[in-house]
């Protein structure tokens, strides 16, 4: 089955590590990537920008607005996201607990769709 | 240059509204922006009630039950695409069937090495 | 070093900075897809022409030389930021190779009005478009802005460098919008505009109540946005712009307090932006394709012209009021036209639209709705009740003269009202 990892990070605690310590934790999540990959379990993986640069697209009133910032509140946001390969959630959860993301935030785990239904 | 397009949604709205987008739609949409060559990815989830989540903290990892975030739109699928600009981006991402009833968060993707 | 400027050639540079210089910069974010790297070319440019004029005499076209110098200015620069980061040297290499055609008038015309397109995009804050407008296309130094707003000026510059962190991050274009999307766009470009109007004329905080410098700087704006991309609702808002300057003489008394409407020296009123503001609102509802800014002014323009207060023609501004609340419902246009109904059909009439406004709690912390109510049980001699919704919204009120005014009829109220009561 195929599971998206959803990274969420607190950006200002990120934001505060030493430069060495922020160094490190990319650097394992690369190597994690990698290892992924090697086992045939990583189908894609991404990372986006600080929600400094996100921009929100809401209907109201028939009317489409843009408007500045990240769909949802507060200071712990979406960093980045992996689609695993798993053969159940217990080992979809094992492979994310590896996330050093899991240190800083949080992994939501979900399975993705398999019917045909894409929003 | 890439940007994830993030779309949240309640999730009764996402099926229950007269202007709900039908599975269909999601797929021609899905068609013409992999036509354009503008596709790199695009996933739907499971509701909610299916997500765990991790976390580790001082050494001990806890998994709870339900979506990191407790708001009232959640995340109901992305699509990532290559768009020349951002105004490129906010043209395609208004057009996802399900940002009538939700919204649509666009978020430039951050290169990293391999 | 050659013969220094002279002073005459000195003020010549300087007038043609004032004159050029946005013009210089927008074309220059153009060719260098850069903000910071632009704005640094520029002054380069202008150095150089201080260096170089006297010796060669100013050019036939100054504006195109000031360009270039700008452009190769900048292409020195990457070079040497290239021998610590050697990505800086491809970058330089491309600019050098993309000579750019001399442009086009329009082409540079189109440069202006990109650059206000940018700033004012959509996805940046509100507040942070307001700023980079300032800074960027109207040459408001940071200092200006921060003391503009009463911010410090590490809070706005730090508001300033993410604004532009993110038209790079995020990809935001240096385009004028395609035909589909102009009125969206131009909407948002029109907010920061009133917004900025808006600031200068009723300061949202402080002792002073208005910054007459932010008004100018957004009639300017307005001017220069009519002139670029002659829509009617451009055309609207530079009218309702002009014709709320128009009443700035008569708007504080002496003291500096406020003078409602009514009770203005109209006298005192600017006859030459009235009739420049009205031309302009005549001309936009005759194009059929206004909206909300245009219809704020046809208000104006009523206001404009009458007398009085009593001469006013209120049919009219109701009338006005109705189409507006059919193309952009809200609170505080029902509240305005509930006060313009009170001056056609009577107090009582106005009042029973008010207190249904306020029932329906839309309008909660909305002190002009207190004051508006206040100010009807005043005069229909309900002095008692006058004088409690008085004291309301003076709890609302942050703003020195404001809350002066409501002090006033508190004052004036108690010394009418029995004290035994």
């Amino acid at each position: 089955m195929k599971y998206l990892c959803l990274i969420y990070v607190n950006e200002d605690a990120l934001e505060r590590l030493p430069a060495d310590e922020r160094r490190a934790l990319h650097d394992s999540a690369r190597v994690l990537r990698q290892q992924l990959r090697q086992h045939q379990r990583l189908h894609a993986s991404g990372t986006v920008a600080c929600t400094l640069t996100a921009t929100t697209l809401r209907y109201r009133d028939e009317r489409r607005r843009i408007e500045p910032g990240p769909a949802t509140e507060g200071p712990v946001q979406l960093a980045g996201w992996l689609v695993l390969e798993a053969a159940h959630l217990d080992e979809a959860l094992a492979l994310a607990a590896h996330l050093p993301a899991c240190r800083l935030g949080a992994v939501e785990v979900r399975p993705v769709t398999t019917a045909e239904e894409t929003p | 240059m890439k940007y994830l397009c993030l779309v949240y949604c309640e999730e009764e709205k996402l099926h229950g509204l007269p202007e709900s987008p039908e599975d269909a739609e999601c797929e021609a949409y899905c068609e013409t922006v992999e036509a354009s060559g503008q596709l790199v990815a695009a996933e739907a989830l499971e509701p909610v009630n299916t997500a765990v989540t991790v976390r580790l903290h001082q050494g001990t990892t806890s998994v709870t039950d339900g979506p990191f975030a407790e708001t009232k739109e959640q995340l109901a699928g992305f699509y990532l695409i290559d768009a020349r600009d951002l105004n490129q981006a906010i043209q395609l991402a208004a057009r996802i069937p399900a940002a009538r009833v939700g919204c649509v968060e666009v978020r430039p993707v951050r290169e990293l090495q391999p | 070093m050659d013969s220094p400027a002279s002073p005459a050639l000195q003020r010549q540079v300087a007038s043609l900075y004032q004159a050029e210089s946005r013009r210089v910069l927008a074309t220059l974010i153009r060719l260098l897809g850069d903000f910071d790297l632009a704005e640094e070319a520029l002054q380069d440019a202008f150095i150089a022409a201080m260096e170089q004029w006297p010796r060669d005499g100013i050019p036939e076209q100054p504006r195109a030389w000031l360009v270039s110098t700008g452009r190769f200015k900048a292409i020195d620069t990457l070079r040497r930021r290239a021998r610590f980061d050697a990505s800086q040297e491809e970058i330089a290499r491309r600019l050098e190779k993309d000579v750019p055609p001399p442009g086009e008038e329009e082409e540079l015309e189109d440069d202006r009005l990109r650059l206000i397109f940018t700033c004012c995009h959509p996805a940046l804050p509100a507040d942070a478009r307001v700023a980079l407008t300032l800074r960027e296309v109207c040459d408001l130094t940071t200092e200006e802005i921060a003391s503009a707003y009463l911010v410090a000026t590490p809070t706005m510059a730090q508001r300033i460098v993410r604004a532009k962190n993110k038209i790079r991050q995020a990809g935001i274009p240096y385009q004028v919008p395609e035909r589909q999307e102009l009125n969206e766009r131009l909407d948002s470009v029109l907010q920061v505009i009133y917004l900025v109007f808006n600031e200068g004329y009723f300061a949202s905080s402080g002792e002073n109540l208005t910054r007459p410098d932010l008004s100018r700087e957004a009639i300017r704006l307005g001017a220069l946005l009519v002139e670029l991309l002659p829509e009617s609702e451009a055309r609207g808002l530079l009218a309702l712009m002009l014709l709320i300057e128009a009443r700035r003489p008569a708007r504080l008394d002496h003291q500096g307090d406020v003078v409602l409407l009514e009770d203005q020296d109209r006298s005192l009123w600017d006859q030459d932006l009235i009739r420049q503001g009205t031309a302009l609102v005549e001309r936009a509802l005759g194009e059929g394709r206004f909206g909300a800014y245009t219809l704020q002014a046809a208000i104006a323009a009523v206001h404009g012209e009458a007398t009085s207060a009593d001469q006013t023609d209120w049919p009219q501004i109701v009338g006005l009021y109705d189409v507006l609340l059919r193309t952009s419902p809200s609170p505080v246009i029902e509240l305005n036209r509930a006060v313009a109904v009170a001056m056609r059909d009577g107090w009582e009439a106005g009042l029973k639209l008010v207190d249904a406004l306020l029932d329906d709690g839309q309008l909660d912390g909305y002190l002009p709705a207190r004051a508006a109510r206040a100010d009807l049980l005043r005069r229909l001699g309900r002095h008692q009740d006058a004088l409690r919704v008085y004291q309301e919204a003076l709890t609302l009120s942050h703003q020195g003269a404001e809350r002066r005014l409501l002090e006033k009829r508190v004052t004036e109220l108690s010394s009418v009202i029995p004290s035994s009561l």
